[in-house]
């Protein structure tokens, strides 16, 4: 592979704290190719977590970082990438970081078209907790909190954050690593607006064993037959696509960003007397 | 004989003015005559149609205690206002009434002073004006501020000529009534 | 413009006050989510802050709100936001985080009449313990408040200093009546203003630890984009930002987050004393809108003829137990008055033991009048 990324992890801090077959790593390596292939440094990048397994990520990575609270990791990004636009901000939040308790900075930084990347481990459920439902939990799901299945229906978040105007949203499942990577890197190339990567992942400790669903060899596997492209969904019946991953990108548009808007404000205020 | 302290509440409903107007007094007070000023306002969850007044407090020195307790004038602009101000006014406290708007109040309570000033307001050229009426009047009457620092504190908050002139000319109207 | 207003005497609103002194102090970031009775400093920061090249940024909640605040802070920017009570309930996590961080940052709560939403329009003092109190786990918080609309400005510049010297979050703690009220303020030249920066590190970048410990117990500061690589880190970390959950490592950092600013005490308690004398037998303790109806009894207290002088604290935490034992040591008695049910004069009862204590509390959203206060005092001298 032509780019490996390793500059960008700090070697001391392995070997990884995730459990085998745990798929964030498959993400991360994913993340520092990507920020590889698009020439970012240690300094000019900053990488704010939330808190989940997937929030631990940071405790990989040698560029500026910012761990921070629950949910909220993407309000700490929307304040350092105003406050220095110069920054590349990526944001990694899980399921439940993202979708669930910090659902409604996820939809309004989408909304506002804040200038940073989000890449979303979704493994379907609370990992480092125990193994709880989110809000991208599959209906009928056994969790350690819905002992008789699941109750609710699960977000569609890709398509959440698409609708709530996101200039660049796609999904990938971490068992096509490549396009999961170009994804980002396409994610991590756009100049302006809000990018979302969704990487559909694997909790095999939890969901994996709850749901029966085997090892993490076996779960990426269901991954992969259950992935469908995006572009061919249109031929398809609605009950040929229940539980299947519409994998690909939902929407690449040109927007301004919100960077670019404020700096118009900025010049407006200051031309009035 | 000019007093050190001025205690003035302007009364009304919420949309009247009774902010701007004691606001004005303020500035008046602290940007032109060097004294020291001090405004409460007390207004109800809604902006508009309840009651609302301002205490303003104009003094020489640093004022402590930042509501009007004992009054030396109050300006009743509605008649819902009248009843919320009442037991506030003693035989020496100056009420300042607009007899257009203002139909039940008690006609020996204070020294009154009924005017017309929503009509004299018309008659400036906007009904918008009766607060710089009463203005006027009530800085005349008092000399709590000097006339310059009312006029320089009115031209400074109306940059639009017309609404300027017609201020000005509200406040002369007023000031005619002492 | 802001400028124009610096050097001049005007009448302004307490809340204007605070936002102009924020600009002032060099703040260029804002965010917020409006709230009664706060929103003028939001108002004021969205209308001036992008005139001098800051950010406003409305946020969707006010947790969304201080983390922002938080993340420009790490960033390099002096960073504020505004609320009331049931804002500062929602902050109060990432309040912890701004601890735990060391992001320097102000905090203005305009308290109005709680619990739950209460009066959202009438003024209170109870806030006192939520903002020492409120974010879970050991730590320690400035808070300053001002009693006059001159103060607004002044403490908020001062707050802003702290934040910054101590890389920490500093409350200004006001209460709707110093908000809303408006006042005869000197704003001064801005070459009389005071103003003090975080400390920057200047080290090599291998070098670097982001929560290296010092002499000052304060570390060194490396914004997001320096070649020094900053690792804000809101879990338990070691100096270099990285996770360590070793107990004797966790102490130590708690530790030095609550001593850096208890060990300045004496420079951080700010106070005014009005007619303390050797003989002053009732001293009145107040902040924020309280002060006021005090200073008006002082005022009159020769009539009464009593000798009472009034110590007015504009820092309330760290708390000033050494400043109200050094002004209590001769008096006879106490009166502490405060829009709620005694919570300064819990506090202050920590410290004295020997002398009565006596409230005078409201609740009801109405302020605390001059005759309030002259009534406990004459009914404790009947006893």
């Amino acid at each position: 592979m032509k780019y490996t990324g390793k500059k960008f992890i700090k070697k001391d801090s392995l070997p990884f704290f995730w459990c085998a077959g745990c798929g964030n790593g498959i993400i991360l390596a994913c993340l520092v190719r990507a920020m590889e292939e698009n020439n970012f440094t240690q300094e000019n990048t900053v990488i704010v977590t939330g808190i989940g397994c997937w929030g631990k990520a940071d405790d990989y990575l040698n560029t500026h970082t910012f761990h921070g609270t629950h949910g909220r990791a993407l309000a700490i990004a929307t304040g350092i990438k105003l406050a220095k636009p110069s920054l590349e901000v990526i944001v990694l939040v899980g399921d439940g970081d993202g979708a669930t308790i910090g659902g409604n900075h996820l939809i309004h930084a989408a909304r506002r078209n804040m200038d940073i990347t989000v890449i979303m481990s979704n493994n379907l459920n609370y990992g480092m907790t125990g193994g709880q439902y989110s809000g991208t939990t599959p209906y009928g799901s056994i969790t350690s909190t819905s002992r008789y299945g699941h109750g609710e229906d699960e977000f569609n978040i890709s398509e959440l954050v698409k609708a709530a105007g996101a200039a660049y949203v796609a999904k990938e499942t971490i068992a096509n690593p490549l396009r999961l990577q170009k994804f980002i890197s396409r994610a991590l190339k756009k100049e302006n607006g809000f990018r979302f990567v969704e990487a559909m992942s694997i909790c095999p400790t939890h969901y994996g064993k709850e749901n029966r669903l085997g090892k993490a060899a076996e779960m990426i596997e269901g991954l992969k037959k259950n992935s469908l492209k995006i572009d061919l969904i249109k031929d398809r019946r609605i009950d040929e696509l229940t539980a299947k991953i519409i994998v690909g990108e939902y929407i690449d548009r040109e927007v301004d960003g919100y960077i670019k808007r404020y700096r118009e404000i900025q010049k407006k205020a200051q031309n009035k007397k | 004989m000019m007093k050190n302290t001025y205690e003035v509440i302007i009364s009304g409903i919420g949309g009247q003015g009774t902010v701007v107007s004691g606001a004005i007094l303020g500035e008046a007070a602290s940007s032109y005559d060097n004294k020291f000023a001090v405004m409460t306002c007390t207004y109800g969850t809604e902006a508009r149609g309840t009651f609302a007044k301002s205490d303003i407090l104009i003094s020489d020195n640093f004022i402590p205690y930042y509501e009007a307790l004992n009054p030396d004038i109050i300006l009743v602009l509605s008649d819902k206002a009248y009843p919320y101000i009442k037991n506030r006014i003693d035989k020496e406290t100056i009420v300042v009434i607009n007899s257009n708007e203002v139909k039940n109040y008690e006609k020996i309570l204070g020294k009154v002073y009924a005017l017309p000033l929503s009509e004299m307001a018309v008659k400036v050229g906007s009904l918008q004006a009766l607060n710089m009426i009463a203005l006027g009047f009530m800085v005349g009457l008092t000399q709590m501020i000097s006339r310059e620092a009312l006029i320089k504190t009115v031209e400074n908050k109306y940059k639009n000529k017309r609404d300027y002139l017609i201020n000005i000319k509200a406040i002369e109207e007023g000031w005619k009534m002492i | 413009m802001p400028e124009a207003r610096l050097g001049k005497r005007l009448f302004l609103q307490g809340n204007i006050a605070v936002g102009e002194g924020a600009i002032a102090a060099g703040a260029r970031f804002f965010a917020g989510y409006p709230i009664t009775p706060s929103s003028e400093i939001a108002h004021h920061a969205a209308y001036c802050l992008p005139k001098v090249g800051g950010i406003y940024i409305q946020m969707e909640d006010e947790i969304g709100s201080i983390s922002a605040i938080i993340g420009a802070s790490m960033a390099g920017a002096k960073v504020y936001t505004a609320t009331s009570g049931p804002g500062i309930s929602l902050m109060n996590e990432n309040i912890g985080l701004a601890c735990m961080v060391e992001a320097p940052c102000v905090l203005i709560n305009v308290q109005r009449a709680g619990p739950s939403t209460g009066l959202a329009t009438k003024p209170a003092q109870g806030d006192f313990f939520q903002i020492r109190w409120g974010t879970h786990g050991d730590h320690s918080i400035i808070a300053l408040s001002p009693a006059t609309v001159q103060e607004c400005f002044d403490l908020t510049i001062k707050a802003f200093n702290f934040a910054e010297r101590f890389r920490t979050p500093v409350f200004v703690l006001m209460d709707e009546i110093i908000g809303k009220m408006h006042e005869t303020i000197v704003v001064p030249n801005p070459q009389d203003i005071e103003i003090e920066n975080r400390k920057l590190a200047t080290c090599l970048p291998e070098e670097f630890k982001p929560y290296a410990y010092n002499e000052d117990l304060v570390p060194l500061f490396a914004p997001f984009g320096d070649i020094r690589i900053n690792k804000a880190n809101g879990s338990g970390h070691g100096q270099d930002g990285f996770p360590d959950n070793n107990p004797d490592n966790y102490d130590r950092l708690v530790r030095r987050l609550n001593d850096k600013i208890e060990k300045n005490k004496k420079r951080i308690c700010l106070y005014k004393t009005f007619n303390c004398q050797d003989d002053t037998e009732i001293l009145i303790i107040a902040y924020g809108c309280s002060v006021r109806p005090a200073l008006a009894v002082i005022e009159q207290a020769a009539r009464y003829g009593l000798k009472i002088g009034l110590l007015q604290l504009q820092t309330l935490w760290p708390f000033p137990d050494e400043i109200i034992l050094k002004y209590s040591r001769k008096v006879k008695k106490i009166i502490v008055p405060e829009l709620s049910l005694g919570q300064l004069r819990l506090e202050i009862t920590r410290y004295i033991k020997d002398i009565p204590i006596k409230g005078v509390n409201k609740v009801g959203g109405m302020s605390i009048t001059p005759e309030d206060i002259i009534k406990v005092i004459k009914a404790g001298n009947e006893e």
